[in-house]
């Protein structure tokens, strides 16, 4: 299956990324290419909407283990909403996401920013 | 569609797919779940990918001859390759409590593979690997 990604910079240093179809073997290259092109700007957060994705093997797995890897080296965080249920239940099974950084919906998203704009402002 | 299939693999990454297509044809002739064909699907691109990733060691085209069968709620999924002797199921389990950033990243294939499937098993005959892989289609 074919494997779609668009992004978006939502605020200056704020990627959102939309795969949608299939993230396996033949697919994962897609997004990590867009993914590196993203992380040549040292954003603070990308944002994986998942909600497209209704199929994860491992080598998917790896480009999302690899990238939040890449983002904490300048602290910056990688946040991942809306898996569906088979595709986290994928993540759960390999233990490769803290709960804190995965959102059930995109309001959960904008709270973390607003939460984070205000640390950052010191409001 | 028979209860059962077989389909011949070509040493390259993009017969995935066309796997992946039988495999929703055998599932759909079969009434499998969406749940069951996803575990088949997923554990059959971990194993098939690694055979064609790391078990040749020439250049030469293989065969990667694969048999799936549904016997009284029961999906068999036999994978026999020529490729150099590797036990999947020997491959040690990753420690999933080590910190994300520090754990290895392999392993991964293999440990899903396990939680998907209901029993494994290897053998070596001759110069093949033959993998035997079974998931119960009668839960749900």
């Amino acid at each position: 299956m074919p494997l779609k990604v668009t992004s978006t910079e939502k605020e200056p240093g704020v990627f959102m990324i939309v795969p949608e179809g299939s993230l396996d073997t033949n697919t994962y290259s897609i997004l990590e290419k867009r993914v590196d092109m993203i992380l040549e700007g040292q954003p603070r957060v990308i944002a994986l909407d998942m909600a497209y994705i209704n199929y994860i093997s491992s080598m998917g797995v790896r480009v999302v283990i690899k990238t939040r890897k890449a983002l904490k080296q300048h602290d910056g965080n990688l946040v991942v909403l809306n898996l569906q249920p088979q595709v986290r239940k994928v993540f759960e099974i390999i233990n490769a996401l803290p709960s804190e950084q995965v959102f059930a919906s995109t309001e959960e998203l904008d709270k973390y920013l607003d939460r984070m704009q205000k640390k950052m402002t010191g409001n | 569609m028979s209860k059962q299939i077989y389909i011949e693999l070509k040493n390259d990454l993009s017969e995935i797919n066309r796997l992946s297509t039988k495999l929703n044809d055998f599932a759909e002739a079969n009434n499998l779940s969406p749940k069951i064909l996803f575990a088949l699907n997923l554990s059959l691109e971990e194993v098939i990918t690694n055979v064609i990733s790391y078990g040749f060691e020439d250049d030469k085209e293989h065969q990667i001859l694969v048999h799936i069968n549904s016997i009284e709620g029961e999906i068999s999924v036999e994978i026999e390759d020529d490729g150099k002797p590797f036990n999947p199921l020997q491959v040690d389990e990753p420690d999933l409590t080590i910190p994300l950033e520090e754990r290895p990243i392999g392993g991964l294939g293999i440990h899903l593979i396990r939680n998907y499937m209901d029993d494994l098993e290897y053998k070596r005959d001759g110069y093949r690997n033959i993998l035997k892989m079974k998931k119960k289609s009668n839960t749900n």
